[in-house]
């Protein structure tokens, strides 16, 4: 689902499109910029519940799709798009629970350093490239080659061509039943393992 | 986005701090002011730069950018979100010298020649 004509929102769609396991099955949702519920709700006539929804608006303008009570959707709900465990009203909490999942850049594969970063700062005041953002700068500033960057949120290593990064690296949380979000698991992809997905387990009740 | 310089460069961040997405650069500025502590992280290499506020506008970033650039600042900090980058984009073309880290945007739209220093 994705806003039609905002470039970063079709270039969202477009990146999932050009996934080999995904685009045979992806259906494009375009909506416009103020999203309603009419709209998605077209395409959603003969979902089920095994069915998937990959968000590619803000937030705000997601979100303002589940305002309404009582209107909870079969396809489950993959989010990436935005840095923050987007906060719900109680009425889209209601709409969303048990149903949604929002994956962060924040992996396993992060320093001690930008571990207690988040711990001191928190959630809300933390972000999580702002220490890679220091390094690169701290680098830039003297003119070395940010190539032999050490990395904090993950393996640094980029394209030879694009230089853009080549391994991502985040966290999945599940917007639970019982209106939380609990760590569900870490996916990284590492230049040895390949994609990697470690799952957090629960304790039985 | 390609450097020419061989001396050392003038940081300055150009952050949004106001402003409807104004969330991401917040917490940016507190995270760098966090590692900058010396008596926290007297070992890390990092120097404070000055920040000034763009209040998410594509036009007062390039308002700070040429006044600035005028200042002798030559590495500029931010650009947070892809419809800003894409923004600046154009002046950073035409001021070759002049290098920017956008501290997250990744729209592969954007895929655009970064830097190389050998």
């Amino acid at each position: 689902m994705y806003i039609k004509d905002d470039t970063y929102s079709e270039d969202y769609y477009n990146y999932f499109k050009n996934q080999p396991f995904i685009k045979e099955r992806l259906v494009g949702c375009p909506v416009g910029n103020n999203p309603t519920r009419k709209e998605l709700d077209k395409y959603l006539i003969n979902s089920k519940k095994s069915d998937f929804l990959l968000n590619g608006m803000s937030n705000i303008q997601f979100l303002s799709l589940f305002n309404e009570p009582n209107t909870p959707i079969l396809p489950y709900i993959y989010d990436f798009y935005g840095a923050f465990l987007p906060e719900f009203t109680k009425i889209q909490a209601d709409n969303l629970k048990g149903n949604y999942a929002f994956f962060l850049p924040r992996g396993i594969n992060t320093s001690v350093l930008w571990r207690q970063g988040l711990e001191d700062l928190t959630n809300e005041n933390f972000s999580d490239t702002g220490f890679d953002t220091l390094q690169v700068q701290n680098y830039l500033s003297k003119n070395k080659s940010p190539d032999l960057l050490e990395g904090a949120a993950g393996v640094l290593q980029f394209n030879p061509v694009t230089k853009d990064r080549e391994y991502i690296n985040l966290t999945r949380y599940n917007f639970t039943i019982e209106k939380q979000y609990i760590l569900n698991s870490i996916i990284f992809d590492d230049p040895l393992l390949g994609n990697f997905i470690s799952f957090k387990i629960l304790p039985t009740p | 986005m390609k450097s020419k310089c061989c001396c050392k460069l003038k940081t300055i961040g150009l952050l949004e701090l106001t402003g409807p997405f104004s969330s991401l650069d917040i917490t940016l500025d507190k995270t760098f002011k966090y590692y900058w502590n010396k008596k926290k992280y007297p070992s890390l290499p990092f120097k404070p730069f000055p920040i000034v506020n763009t209040v998410g506008l594509v036009s007062k970033n390039i308002e700070l950018l040429d006044k600035y650039y005028a200042k002798g600042f030559r590495l500029f900090v931010g650009f947070s979100r892809s419809q800003i980058i894409e923004g600046v984009l154009s002046w950073f073309e035409n001021h070759p010298d002049a290098i920017g880290i956008s501290t997250r945007s990744n729209a592969s739209f954007l895929a655009i020649k970064k830097i190389y220093i050998e």
